[in-house]
């Protein structure tokens, strides 16, 4: 009986170790209160949003029919402006506000360096029909706003832009720490 | 038949913690275990939306 048991006992830590090896780290900070941001991947951009690529699944010859019909701009943005791109989740809760302009800019801090984002892009919805980018307009983020559509965890979708190969390379983009610059967070705006 | 409905409960209970003890390891997507398992369902289907 007893080893019998450790056999599922080794069983789940094999599983554990190699699941967390195919996990992709993140990294999340307060901005403000009631203003979280949570960075979870670095898009590769080649084989999420490329035709040439998403046409060998099932599910990218659905994500290319949605393209012809007018929605997947997000990726088709993504693709069409070369770049480096983290999507990061942003948290609003409460009376919590961010405000993203031209000016505001997340800052990933790696020890030795700095790298600035362009611009953020946020989508109207999972089916992407409209792109909004704080190079061209301001952004205004409140628990409900919802004009801008949220990640299945609660967050809004955020695609924030760096310069092109700015960013280390695979997993190793994930940096010390990270900061928002020139965006106005306000607590309490609405009350 | 109780050892082996024993060992079958064990095996399907540590089935089913392993993700949480995946993520514990990997400090996950702000630790919360059930994050996990919906970007998992739905990455194919759902991408970047289903952060």
């Amino acid at each position: 009986m007893r080893r019998a048991a450790l056999i599922p006992v080794a069983l789940t830590l094999v599983l554990a170790f190699t699941l967390r090896a195919c996990g992709e780290s993140s990294i999340s900070a307060d901005l403000a209160p009631g203003v979280r941001a949570s960075f979870k991947h670095k898009i590769i951009v080649e084989e999420e949003t490329w035709p040439s690529t998403l046409a060998e699944s099932r599910e990218g010859r659905a994500l290319l029919e949605l393209e012809a019909r007018g929605g997947f701009r997000l990726h088709v943005r993504v693709r069409e402006h070369p770049g480096d791109y983290l999507i990061c989740i942003i948290y609003v809760d409460g009376e919590g506000q961010l405000s993203l302009d031209r000016d505001a800019a997340f800052v990933l801090d790696y020890g030795d360096r700095e790298v600035e984002s362009i611009e953020v892009l946020f989508t109207d919805s999972p089916l992407e029909m409209r792109v909004f980018s704080t190079g061209e307009e301001t952004i205004v983020l409140t628990r409900n706003s919802d004009e801008y559509s949220k990640a299945r965890s609660g967050g809004y979708l955020a695609a924030v832009r760096f310069p092109r190969d700015s960013l280390p390379e695979g997993g190793r983009w994930v940096p010390d720490s990270f900061e928002l610059r020139g965006g106005d967070c306000d607590e309490g705006a609405r009350g | 038949m109780k050892a082996l409905v024993a060992r079958i409960a064990l095996v399907v209970l540590l089935v089913l913690t392993t993700p949480a003890m995946a993520l514990a390891a990997d400090g996950g997507p702000d630790g919360v275990w059930w994050e996990w398992f919906v970007r998992m369902i739905t990455w194919g289907s759902g991408g970047w939306h289903g952060f």
